[in-house]
């Protein structure tokens, strides 16, 4: 199932479709009110006539693409967009799309609280305002007996993806097509996903385990892919992982604990893995990275950051400092995420798995 | 905080600090007495320069002798202060501090040591030229104090929010966020101003505590009602730009802003302002304009470019061009209204919430077309600042759409505080032939 088709079959139904602009959101929201949410993160893949010439050059190419991509009517089929306040540039699209004429149907505004202190409260309301915002502008019915399902088809989603990161040695999947499979969660029904998720775990243990040496990844979002078939090439396995895009949507909140569907929902967002752009303190995320490379016993770490990522690029000398105190080798990189990976970075690649593995 | 540290740091700020820019005002006069003037397009500087230059060295030189004496904040620009005057905070703003280092030339030196030290070239100037001054104890003002607290205020850019986390991991003090939702539509929305007015109130308690002071809702009052008197009176200054000539130039202003950054919510702040605003007045009435052949009037839109700034006001000002008015300025002044003093808690996060960066493109649309019209304006200049991503996406945009209004506008890419982003060939040859649009 591509996107179109997701997109075609979703609305062949009569249902409503909305373009998601990253990073962090409640997807059980959108599927508690049989929205199909469709993210938008570049699109991968080269657009045909390039990055938007409305946005200056030193502006990150998700945001770029997402422009050019929207001007060239790429999301024509869909009833509405959401925009999270993941940072500047992202906030500066959320207001270009609508202000500036491009875009005359819905859009929906996420606003994630940097506070500490009034966060959780905070984003229960923006929660809370989200779900009815989007059931009265595509006439459904917000019910909270649907959010709880949602969530429940939700937990089995995450328990799945973390299934298959654990158990990532015994699959018979290349790095490339474990990482398409588990980025199809940002544009397949949630029914279906888990249905592909859950026979892709069934093929445990097919073929010769994976025994090359582990390394942990971490980053905005794994494109360009070829990065991937590098790692391949070069024997390594991806034992853990923190993309943004990713891993770091999967929530640490216990599948045990209870709470009403809203405040539930709240507190999933609430306790996913740290990341730059949330209010999470850099010490935490260098926790959360050491944690993982030491759990999966991952010989390395490698940072693979989209050029421009404000963000990502702030979390940097505090990672460095905390892996060179813990000895776990890192190489940082900055890509373009529509381009081909260029030689040089896969010569530093190359050079740093000769290194750790 | 010690007695001995009180006492001279209050000497410092009352007598040595102004004592020293007078001796330095002398000083210069004495250099410069046998000395030609030299022919210049610009009017003369407006007089009130000395008395900044003052008020200026006396704030900085003082805060050398802060810490210890005082509680020491470090906050950003747009950062709700008047919280913290009535608990007698000595302010720092590092966005001030890289100002004074781009407009030096001494920002390359400490962006080099950030950079070596993994802060990509990519981050903002202002974040580069703190954390370089940080960890190299450099700094062009002396010493820089040591803070009990940082505030942050996300009204401005999200940058600030990832900046003072990694400040806060170096400084190991106190960080306090005050999360602004963005305003897209025409009003703050009830519940995000709930939100914000929650945060200004725990920013109190904290900074109460961190003090060792008791909040006095009376004193922050005060504060209130004096920024909001100090925003209005900044707006009387920038408004006398109205007049032709304009009797100082965006430029100017951009100097002249130092005390409504830094000493908002002060007596000194307003009796600075009454000060520039009637010479300023003054100046109108007798037809001396900041540039001396005004012939044509231009609005800047985003930060100056610091380290060019007197290069670009002259290359204009050659050419008859007036730089009258600036969306960056004018922050400092547009939301003084919101700031109701019978409710000081609703009326800061109303004001904070909606300033120019904390909103959408359409109301940035309708703000240029205002200014353009109430001050008289024949074209635009928009600063493509690489280091500041809120202010500069959508600028080719808002070009576009004043090109179809028949404003002409021209987009000049640089940067706030570092050169290795702008050419000045390639930036003076697009001034030239923007410039010649205009006849003469």
């Amino acid at each position: 199932m591509t996107r179109q088709d997701a997109l075609d079959a979703h609305r062949r139904q009569g249902l409503p479709t909305l373009a998601v602009l990253p990073i962090h959101y409640p997807r059980e929201v959108l599927e508690s009110l049989d929205i199909l949410g469709i993210e938008l993160w570049g699109p991968p893949g080269p657009l045909p006539d390039g990055p938007s010439e409305r946005i200056q050059p030193y502006v990150c190419s998700l945001v770029r693409n997402a422009m050019a991509f929207v001007d060239a009517g790429g999301l024509d089929g869909v009833d509405g967009i959401l925009f999270p306040n993941t940072c500047d540039s992202m906030m500066g699209l959320a207001s270009m799309v609508p202000d500036m004429g491009v875009w005359v149907r819905p859009v929906f505004h996420l606003h994630l609280p940097r506070s500490d202190t009034y966060g959780d409260a905070f984003l229960r309301t923006e929660v809370e305002r989200l779900w009815r915002d989007l059931a009265e502008a595509f006439d459904r019915a917000p019910d909270e007996d649907r959010l709880a399902e949602a969530i429940e088809v939700r937990k089995r989603i995450e328990a799945a993806q973390r299934q298959l990161r654990r158990h990532r040695r015994e699959l018979p999947l290349t790095e490339r097509e474990l990482m398409e499979l588990l980025r199809r969660d940002s544009f397949v029904p949630a029914a279906e996903h888990l249905a592909e998720l859950e026979a892709a775990l069934a093929r445990r243990g097919e073929g010769a385990p994976r025994t090359g040496p582990g390394l942990l990844v971490s980053g905005i979002v794994p494109e360009p892919m070829a990065l991937l078939d590098v790692l391949e090439d070069a024997g390594a396995v991806i034992v853990a992982e923190d993309y943004a895009a990713v891993g770091r949507r999967i929530t640490q909140l216990d599948p045990g604990v209870t709470a009403p569907p809203l405040e539930l929902t709240a507190r999933r967002m609430a306790a996913r893995p740290p990341c730059s752009t949330t209010n999470t303190e850099q010490q935490r995320r260098a926790d959360q990275l050491v944690r993982l490379a030491r759990g999966s016993e991952a010989a390395g770490l490698l940072v693979h950051n989209v050029r421009f990522c404000e963000p990502e690029l702030f979390d940097v000398p505090a990672l460095k400092a905390r892996m060179e105190e813990e000895g776990i080798p890192a190489l940082f990189l900055d890509t373009e995420v529509e381009r081909e990976l260029p030689g040089a970075i896969t010569t530093r690649l190359e050079a740093f798995l000769e290194m750790v593995l | 905080m010690s007695v001995f540290r009180r006492a001279q740091y209050e000497l410092m700020r009352g007598l040595v600090g102004p004592g020293l820019a007078k001796a330095d005002r002398a000083n210069s006069w004495w250099r410069r007495r046998n000395r030609k003037p030299r022919p210049t397009p610009l009017g003369p500087a407006p007089q009130t320069m000395k008395l900044l230059k003052e008020m200026s060295t006396a704030h900085y030189f003082s805060g050398r002798y802060a810490d210890g004496a005082v509680p020491v904040a470090w906050v950003t620009s747009g950062a709700p202060i008047e919280v913290l005057r009535p608990l007698g905070y000595h302010l720092f703003y590092p966005e001030n501090h890289g100002a004074i280092c781009g407009a030096g030339h001494t920002s390359p030196e400490l962006i080099a040591t950030a950079e070596e030290a993994a802060y990509s070239q990519d981050l903002c100037s202002y974040a580069r030229i703190d954390f370089g001054s940080l960890l190299s104890g450099s700094t062009p003002i002396g010493r820089i104090p040591r803070p009990d607290l940082l505030v942050t205020c996300t009204n401005i850019c999200e940058t600030v929010f990832y900046w003072y986390r990694e400040l806060a991991r170096h400084l190991d003090v106190p960080l306090v966020i005050v999360d602004t939702p963005q305003v897209y539509a025409d009003q703050a929305d009830p519940t995000h101003l709930a939100y914000v007015q929650d945060q200004l109130r725990n920013l109190a308690d904290v900074a109460a505590k961190v003090a060792e002071r008791k909040f006095d809702e009376d004193a922050f009052k005060h504060a209130v009602e004096l920024a909001q008197q100090g925003c209005l009176l900044w707006r009387e200054c920038l408004e006398t730009n109205k007049a032709r000539p304009a009797p100082w130039t965006a430029f100017d202003g951009f100097i002249h802003m130092i005390p409504i950054v830094t000493l908002r919510g002060s007596e000194q702040c307003n009796a600075y302002y009454r000060v520039l605003r009637d010479e300023l007045r003054q100046r109108a009435a007798d037809g001396i304009g900041g540039v001396v052949d005004e012939r044509h009037r231009l609005l800047w839109d985003n930060l100056p470019v610091w380290f060019e700034m007197r290069g670009l006001a002259r290359g204009l000002a050659e050419n008859g061009f007036a730089m009258v008015a600036a969306t960056y300025t004018n922050a400092w002044a547009e939301t003084a209204d919101l700031m109701d003093t019978t409710d000081p808690w609703l009326g800061l996060a109303n004001s904070y919430s909606m300033v120019i960066l904390n909103r959408g493109l359409a109301h940035r649309l309708k703000l240029i077309r205002d200014m353009v019209d109430e001050y008289d304006c024949d074209g635009v200049l928009f600063h493509s600042d690489r280091s500041c991503k809120p202010y500069s996406v959508g600028q080719l945009e808002l070009r576009d759409r004043l090109a179809a209004d028949g404003i002409r506008a021209l987009v000049l890419d640089a940067d706030h505080a570092d050169p290795r982003a702008y050419t000045g060939a390639q930036a003076e040859a697009r001034l030239d032939a923007f410039m010649e649009t205009f006849g003469s």
